[in-house]
């Protein structure tokens, strides 16, 4: 009797044991990778979150990202933008030392730009892979090619020689540092081989999108500083695939006066709301806190100024270095973007800035910037405006520094005096220099970006200037982040860091 | 910002019985106001426990059912300004100390227009709501059934339940940046916990004449399922209904991430075999074996072998020790052991997956944005800790002295850790993997000696000692295949896990001097005029470790009769702590745009681009943890009292360290990272008047 008890028991609980040894992992709140990308729907998510790493936002991600990012990067070693160190204590010393040409390895801006492109370059691959796995329209296969070659491009312009990949299912020793070289025959392999099948719509589905017009533009970038990452000059392709851009039917947005806009012009329209398709080519969309964010006014104004302005306090962060600013003549419309000198209200911003570091920029010190004035809905973490990536002014000056580096001056002033007369501005008295294009490039284009690499093309970025002496060859690219250089061995640091 | 908090605990308990039912019941209530302003948490617990037995006594019940009620108004834990982030205490040793509360009206918070994000702490800490609810309900049941001669059966289930709220609300007058823009900010966050365990259980044990032996096996089942959400609100007419009513606010100013819910869950089963042996009770062999599976790791590496064997040599009991009378007891131990650690791993670390990442602009319109959420690992498994041990427990001189020595050393493998990974290819720059290996030695005294023993009075010594080693031994291996060399893997400000080297080892720049602008020099260790201030960089030098070398205390209790008193002192030492607050508040830039310490004069730092071991410090401390002194009155006379204690404790009473800091012993949690101090909630030294009465 007790014995069977002992058997019934022993078989009883080995009964509840074989139900309960299942371990298996459940996911309720995710979907498993594989299973999601496999879809034709995943496909196309995956292309819309390569576009989700353009737009920018906090921690330095996006292309005109919030704080220590790709934007500040290229901006602030430039000579259009910095942000002092203020004697209230605010903005710590690494945003000086942007403009000053003296960033760390360790420095954020350079790792968060690193970090940036390589997790776009990991979700292009991962799109570009989908894509073609899931058979969908060639179109959008190339528009997730283009993506990626666009990072790539950004990636060589900032750092050189670069790690290089294009299929996420490889392991980090199968990863060479390419050669600058080697990456921009690639970009320039992708581009001329998928950008006529891109879509050729503007605006509606496609606008922040590649469409064929961005990734003309794209290529014509890539040609245009083609010298300074190869060696060897492309001018006469970098001006085929501009007079591509042009078969797109763009020109030059109005500057008509208008009363009912603050900036008191239509030409700020470009850098509104939704970006006017006439000569915008390429934009981000934003929706401030919902879709990226634009900080650039906010960021630039004196708190109470723009608690004035837009009933938000602003961060007193960038100004306009004075050199810059002295350079826009004052019947320029383009002009109209500073704010500076006696605003009312207690606010005066004077246009010289004592120091930049140490002790600091007096609050009020600095000319600021609204170029970008602020769209709704916006508030102290920044406004709605889109950003222009690519705009037909900017092919426009491209088209005349070509022809004026080809040696033909005379078929470059037309296109210099269009953007001019745009602004305001007469015609060039006599046929354009490569300083008129440099220095136009600079009034036009400002804050949006494109300055590092102008100011290394046109071999003006080594100057010395109000806050430093000339500084040395190698701080034309940046270097390879430390934390890149811990994690991976193989990597090899950039000369002179 | 701070006030004198006081605590009340009131507790009523009662039981009782039959010959083959008791149960015993209680309730506490724990009212504590917070030493900082608009602080405080009271707890209720309610607790039922019952017992019966059957079928001869060879069935016996045991159900359990507690129940614990929070209610806390919390001080905000970690807020500030974009350059610094604490909590509120720090904040205003951080601010300047110039600062009126009030603007010259006396009503409205003072703040500063000019900077950046300006925080008032007074203003926080008076107008955010911060409240919290939580709610636990834990059932169990055990269930013994005497099979037969001596072969016992168990059962054991219980049931934890959780459910918290938390709900916060600031006001655009807390002078918080992200309050005023958006004129309030509310929201409700609302967490489900569900622990479940399930054990079976056959036992025997028996004597067979000098032999006894006890044998056990044992199935167990675990499950944990956490679930929630949370919601947000901004843009509020007034401050009147603060978090209680979300759709108030303004809903054309909702963002990604102001809805959110998560569920996921882990399961652990384990199967355990143990037999107790111990012959004339002198030896005794313990061997185990446990093979445990979680549902958290990688899907082939799951399951974990786990055994354990060890032997004691009761010593005093041997014939040849009859005739002494030195010791009353001696016994030697020793031990091998294979034990799992699944700590750190939360579930679905192992597995690739896809979750939403705010919104993006995609075919002219605004779409969910997903987004792969990690750096997947499919080899994730156990990590591993081989520990051997050797042990002499000792009563010696009519047990007056009492003592244990034990030694032991352990090395774990296949250590958990967020290793750095090279981007590319990984889309994140962390990972959750085993790599590595760590040795730990330990040698841990304890003695205890009556140095008075009579009928009236006891005046015990008692003390303990631990010296601990460890050395990261090894931190390669592979991921997913790929040889993974890594070293100099982040552990704490300038501190890290370094080959050869103890855990949380300070690697940092020596602190030379200042230059000419009276900003801070450091040391070029490898003279190539560029301070490199990377993790692995080759300026950095060895500094000490984060973590004690070795902890003590003593406990001397005296008791007289009715009278007792205990006094507990405990301290540690051999680490260093890098001070970061006195960093912050050492730079002379920072006079009249924050805090300044008299000792920054004397330095003259204007500033500094480096983190060096000027503010690293030795951590050590000895700290009088507890004093209490109690009477007892016994009545022998009056009709319902039995009893009636009355004892004063004091807790914390005073500290003993060099360091500069506010307390040594850093809160690891929080934002201050391992061996570091970013400021701390201090720690409260508080006075207890006590009165226990039983009656009869």
């Amino acid at each position: 009797m007790k014995i069977k008890n002992i058997v019934l028991t022993g078989i009883l609980s080995f009964l509840l044991l074989v139900g309960c040894t299942n371990i298996d992992e459940h996911v309720y709140d995710k979907y498993p990778a594989n299973d999601f990308y496999g879809t034709a729907q995943g496909a196309d998510v995956a292309l819309a979150s390569v576009y989700a790493q353009v737009g920018g936002n906090w921690d330095g991600v996006g292309y005109a990202g919030a704080d220590r990012g790709w934007y500040d990067l290229n901006c602030f070693s430039s000579d259009e933008q910095v942000i002092p160190h203020r004697t209230t204590g605010d903005w710590e010393l690494d945003f000086a030392r942007m403009y000053k040409h003296d960033w760390l390895p360790t420095d954020s801006f350079i790792n968060n730009t690193w970090r940036w492109l390589y997790k776009s370059i990991f979700n292009a691959n991962l799109a570009v892979n989908q894509l073609e796995a899931s058979k969908a329209e060639p179109s959008k296969i190339a528009e997730a090619k283009v993506l990626r070659a666009f990072f790539y491009y950004l990636l060589i312009d900032d750092f050189g020689d670069v790690p290089f990949y294009t299929d996420n299912n490889i392991t980090v020793d199968q990863i060479p540092q390419a050669s600058r070289k080697v990456v921009y025959d690639f970009i320039v392999k992708e581009l001329t081989e998928n950008v006529e099948t891109l879509s050729a719509t503007k605006g509606g589905n496609y606008y922040g999108r590649f469409n064929k017009w961005a990734g003309y533009s794209l290529l014509a970038k890539v040609y245009l500083n083609a010298e300074v990452y190869t060696g060897t000059p492309e001018w006469e392709k970098c001006l085929a695939a501009c007079n591509k851009v042009s078969e797109g039917g763009f020109s030059l947005h109005s500057a008509a006066a208008n009363a009912s806009s603050p900036m008191g012009n239509k030409y700020y329209e470009l850098f509104g709301d939704v970006l006017p398709d006439d000569e915008t080519i390429l934009a981000i969309f934003v929706t401030a806190n919902v879709v990226s964010r634009n900080i650039f006014t906010v960021r630039s104004l004196n708190g109470p100024d723009a608690q004035t302005l837009f009933g938000y306090s602003g961060w007193n962060g960038t100004i306009v270095p004075k050199d810059f600013f002295l350079k826009f003549d004052d019947k320029d419309i383009r002009k109209k973007q500073f704010r500076y000198g006696d605003q009312g209200g207690g606010i005066n911003y004077s246009i010289d800035v004592a120091s930049l570091d140490n002790p600091g920029a007096a609050p009020q010190a600095g000319v600021r910037n609204t170029k970008f004035y602020p769209v709704t809905p916006s508030d102290g973490g920044g406004a709605s405006n889109d950003f222009p990536i690519y705009r037909y002014a900017d092919i426009l000056l491209m088209k005349a520094e070509c022809n004026v580096r080809l040696g033909n001056p005379a078929l470059a002033k037309p296109f210099v005096d269009q953007v001019r007369q745009r602004a305001g501005l007469g015609v060039l008295a006599a046929n354009p220099t490569l300083d008129n294009i440099y220095n136009e490039r600079g009034f036009e284009l400002n804050w949006e970006g494109h300055r590092r690499q102008d100011m290394i093309r046109f071999n003006k970025f080594l100057l010395a200037n109000e806050f430093r002496g000339a500084s040395a060859d190698y701080r034309k690219l940046f270097p390879i982040p430390t934390a890149a250089l811990d994690a991976n061995k193989g990597l090899k640091q950039n000369p002179g860091y | 910002m701070t006030k004198s908090g006081a605590t009340q605990t009131h507790t009523l308990s009662f039981g009782g019985g039959t010959d083959t039912f008791s149960y015993r019941a209680s309730i506490s209530a724990i009212l504590q106001e917070g030493v900082v302003i608009n602080s405080n948490n009271n707890k209720y617990i309610g607790r039922i426990q019952a017992t019966q037995s059957a079928i001869d006594d060879k069935l016996k019940l045991t159900f359990n059912l507690n129940t614990g009620i929070t209610e806390s108004t919390n001080s905000i834990g970690s807020i500030g300004r974009a350059a610094f982030t604490s909590n509120l205490i720090t904040n205003a040793y951080v601010m300047r100390p110039t600062d009126p509360v009030y603007d010259t009206d006396g009503t409205t918070y003072y703040t500063d227009p000019n900077v950046f994000q300006y925080l008032n702490p007074y203003a926080a800490a008076q107008t955010v709501t911060n409240e919290g609810q939580n709610d636990n309900l834990f059932g169990s049941l055990k269930a013994d059934l005497d099979v037969y001669d001596g072969l016992t059966l168990g059962w054991f289930g219980s049931w934890r339940k959780t459910n918290s709220t938390y709900g916060y609300y600031m006001p655009a007058e807390s002078t918080l940046a992200a309050a005023i823009d958006q004129k309030g900010q509310a929201n409700i966050s609302n967490n489900r916990q569900n622990e479940k365990l399930m054990n079976i259980s056959l036992s025997y044990k028996k004597v067979f004449g000098d032999h006894s032996i006890n044998a056990l096996g044992l199935y167990e089942w675990q499950n944990q399922t956490y679930q929630g959400n949370f919601a947000q609100a901004r843009g509020f007419i007034n401050d009147i209904a603060t978090y209680n009513a979300l759709q108030l606010g303004d809903l054309s100013k909702v963002q990604p991430g102001d809805m959110s819910s998560y569920k996921n869950d882990r399961t652990l089963v384990s199967f355990l075999g143990r037999v107790n042996y111990s012959y004339l009770s002198r030896y005794l062999i313990t061997a185990s074996f446990r093979r445990d599976g979680a549902s958290v790791f990688g899907s082939n590496n799951k399951w974990g072998d786990f055994p354990s064997a060890s032997v004691a040599w009761q010593i005093n009991k041997e014939s040849f020790m009859a005739d002494q009378k030195i010791f009353n007891d001696l016994k030697l131990r020793v031990g091998y052991g294979v034990t799992g650690n699944q700590q750190g791993l939360y579930p679905q670390n192992s597995i690739s997956l896809v979750g939403g990442s705010g919104v993006t602009y995609f075919g002219g319109s605004q779409i969910t944005n997903f987004n792969v959420t990690q750096n997947a690992n499919a080899d994730l498994s156990w990590e591993t800790k081989k520990q051997t041990n050797i042990g002499i427990d000792f009563a010696l001189l009519d047990s007056r002295l009492r003592g244990t020595f034990d030694v032991y050393t352990a090395t774990t493998d296949n250590l958990l850790f967020d290793y750095t990974v090279p981007q590319p290819p990984y889309p994140f720059n962390t990972i959750k993997a085993n790599v590595g290996s760590i040795l730990n030695k330990g040698l841990e005294i304890s003695l205890g000696y009556d140095l008075i023993k009579n009928e009236n009075t006891i005046l015990t010594l008692a003390g303990n000692v631990s010296f601990l080693k460890n050395e990261v031994l090894n931190l390669s291996g592979s991921i997913n295949g790929v040889p993974l060399n890594t070293n100099y893997v982040p552990w704490g400000p300038s501190s890290y896990l370094i080959e050869g080297q103890p855990i949380g080892t300070f690697n940092i720049l020596h602190h030379t001097g200042k230059d000419n602008a009276n900003s801070e020099t450091v040391l070029d260790v490898d003279g190539n005029g560029i301070i490199d201030q990377g993790n692995t960089s080759p300026d950095r030098l060895i500094n000490g470790s984060a973590l004690p070398t070795y902890t003590y205390a003593f406990n001397p209790t005296f008791a007289h009769k009715n009278l007792d008193i205990s006094m507990l002192f405990r301290g540690s030492g051999g680490n260093k702590i890098y001070n970061n607050l006195r960093s912050s508040l050492s730079y002379l830039e920072n006079i009249g745009k924050a805090n300044v310490l008299d000792s920054a004069i004397p330095l003259g730092l204007y500033t500094s681009k480096y983190g060096s071991d000027l503010w690293l410090e030795d951590g050590s401390f000895l700290r009088l943890e507890n004093v209490t002194a109690g009477y007892n009155f016994h009545f022998k006379t009056v009709k319902y009292i039995e009893s009636l204690r009355l004892s004063l404790t004091g807790n914390n009473l005073f500290v003993i360290t060099n360091y500069s800091g506010i307390d040594p012993e850093l809160n690891m949690s929080g934002s201050n990272g391992f061996g570091g101090d970013n400021g701390i909630y201090p720690r409260t030294r508080s006075f207890a008047l006590g009165l226990n009465v039983k009656f009869k």
